[in-house]
């Protein structure tokens, strides 16, 4: 007895099926994972004991040489301190440990916070064993109950400790829980800096940007307008402000719908819901609509397909997004896009060329090492070491990086 | 949680493993095992991963929990990796500790979703909701996964060796120790069974 192959079928299945190829990173996160449960329990034991000692005991010594700290829970609410804005997101549990000359510690429990510092102003956030050492910047941290901690910086440079080392944060940068390299930092942090919209219901009238700018009004309120892009729970979108045109490429489309904002919000939350089908599908209704959101929704779109380990859709809805909107605002990170899409299709060539145009026109740009490394891998391919050692100087330590470097030795 | 978190992963190399079978290459295990030394699990977790985060792939239909359960082949590779004597090729022994600790999984899955359904917490009709919702370049892979859950776990896995990963039957008898025969039946009732239920999918939508 036998059974002849149905082509059909095999592509359709393969199609539906998850990718096969581990994500970036996953066989370190997985190892990470396999090392904390395989901890023996008399040594778990003993932590445990030891943690609540030393929990017990900082709690007198904080009570006794700070004083008590200054409980901060409400959501969406703005705090200001010495040179210090804080927004307050997604349920953020904050306190603060110290407020004065000698510096500002948040500590952040769950949740994000938003914060712009005044330089000179030294000022730390501590999430779990994460802390973030803030020179003069804007920057969010987001914590989940998870004890992942992700760190976003729009302007400045941060100095983020941890129990994998310390490691220097600059603008653009963002670096995901449990993440060995650094992301680029996402669209709607750098929305921090819009003011609030003209007519807005907000309270707070609009604020200069940039870093220095005044923490504190003259009547000793906050302000610092929360972000009109950012939805948090409890957030009715449709209270929102409308969208702000981010930067020059919007400038022609700030009278879209203000309908397109509460729909790009609503897409969004789905997506944070990993409800990723419904998203898509929002999504989609926004590009055909068209307007101000269109493009971001579009990326999306793209980031999604590349996420999903869809390279044909990625490739396909990049070179859409090229010809509507060209240099548009995400342009360079769909380069990159495109770029993973040709790797995952093992068209070595075509992610060859991509890298050669990238790197021609944006030798520095952040996103320049992914592009350093497929050259790298290609040069290996080659045989060719000198080339994969110049490739690699530019990346950051990495599992790629170490295994190229590793088979050149 | 974040899901746009991980958009920015680099994929695999150019030169990866293309199919299970190319990746399969017990001969350094064998060759430690047979020089008497005993097989270390760091060495099987570099040299393997890959294989094993890629038969979790195909077996389970959800991408999102690929990873938490190659955590779950490689806890029972830790525990057990003294009881492999070399008898077979290493990637036959993680292909099967993968197939069980898949197989669990879905059973669990399955009986979650079941009860769920029997409390009223999650509507019955779920299946037929997720095929039913809007229009998208997506509905023909969702009508494909969910026709493809509706079958049992030892049908789909032949199915999608068979189909996907082009594995002959002798190749997926020797890998589920079961008889080639059973594998050609296994593989025509997953099709008949597919098919039914992808067009019942086709009908509920329109």
């Amino acid at each position: 007895m036998t059974i002849e192959r149905d082509p059909v079928l095999g592509k359709a299945l393969e199609r539906a099926l998850p990718r096969t190829s581990p994500p970036y990173g996953a066989k370190s996160r997985v190892r990470r994972a396999l090392e904390r449960r395989t901890r023996g329990p008399e040594k778990s034991w003993r932590w445990i004991a030891v943690a609540c000692f030393t929990v017990a005991l900082s709690a007198v010594v904080l009570e006794k040489t700070l004083g008590p700290r200054t409980p901060v829970a409400d959501h969406g609410s703005v705090l200001s301190l010495d040179g210090v804005r804080v927004v307050l997101r997604s349920k953020a549990d904050v306190t603060v440990d110290s407020d004065g000359p000698s510096g500002t510690v948040l500590r952040l429990a769950s949740g994000t916070v938003f914060l712009k510092v005044r330089k000179g102003h030294p000022t730390a956030v501590v999430a779990g064993k994460v802390r973030v050492d803030v020179i003069g910047t804007l920057f969010g941290v987001a914590r989940a109950a998870t004890e992942a901690v992700d760190v976003s910086v729009v302007e400045g440079v941060v100095r983020v400790k941890d129990d994998r080392g310390e490691r220097t944060l600059r603008a653009g940068d963002r670096l995901p829980p449990n993440g060995d390299a650094l992301y680029p930092t996402p669209p709607e942090f750098a929305a921090l800096e819009q003011p609030a919209p003209t007519g807005s219901s907000s309270p707070v009238p609009p604020t200069p940007t940039g870093i220095g700018g005044d923490a504190v009004r003259s009547d000793g309120t906050a302000a610092f307008s929360p972000p009109a892009r950012v939805a948090s729970e409890g957030t009715s979108t449709a209270d929102l402000a409308p969208k702000k045109s981010r930067n020059d490429s919007g400038a022609a489309q700030g009278a879209a719908p203000r309908g397109d904002f509460g729909d790009y919000l609503r897409a969004r939350e789905l997506e944070r819901h990993e409800d990723i089908e419904e998203a898509l599908d929002a999504y989609a209704r926004i590009v055909k609509k068209g307007g101000a959101d269109a493009e971001d929704a579009l990326f999306a779109i793209i980031r999604l397909a590349a996420q999903r380990r869809q390279p044909n859709e990625a490739l396909t809805r990049a070179a859409e997004y090229r010809s509507r909107y060209g240099g548009g605002r995400y342009a360079r990170d769909v380069d990159v896009m495109v770029l993973n899409a040709h790797l995952t299709l093992g068209d070595g060539a075509a992610a060859a060329k991509d890298s050669d145009q990238f790197l021609s026109k944006f030798p520095s740009d952040p996103r320049a090492w992914r592009f350093h490394l497929a050259r790298a891998e290609r040069a290996l391919e080659a045989h060719d070491c000198a080339a994969v050692k110049a490739e690699l100087e530019t990346v950051p330590d990495g599992e790629l990086k170490r295994k190229l470097s590793a088979a050149c030795n | 949680m974040y899901p746009f978190l991980d958009v920015f992963e680099m994929p695999v190399s150019f030169f990866g493993p293309r199919t299970l079978l190319a990746h399969d290459d017990g001969s350094a295990a064998r060759a430690a095992l047979e020089g008497g030394v005993a097989l270390d699990f760091e060495t099987v977790y570099e040299a393997h991963f890959d294989f094993v985060y890629r038969v979790v792939a195909r077996l389970v239909a959800n991408p999102n929990d690929v990873e938490d359960l190659t955590q779950e082949v490689f806890m029972v590779v830790s525990r057990r990796l003294g009881e492999f004597r070399g008898d077979a090729r290493i990637t036959t022994w993680l292909f099967r500790i993968a197939y069980r600790v898949v197989g669990a999984h879905i059973r669990r899955s399955r009986i979650r979703r079941a009860l769920a359904a029997w409390l009223g917490i999650e509507g019955a009709s779920a299946h037929a909701e997720a095929i039913a919702s809007g229009p998208d370049r997506f509905e023909e892979a969702r009508k494909v996964r969910n026709a493809l859950a509706s079958l049992s776990y030892e049908k789909r896995s032949a199915l999608v060796l068979f189909e996907v990963e082009g594995w002959s039957a002798a190749e997926i008898a020797d890998m589920l120790e079961i008889p080639v025969g059973t594998v050609y039946t296994r593989v025509h009732h997953a099709r008949r069974a597919f098919r039914q239920a992808y067009d019942e999918s086709k009908a509920v939508r329109s």
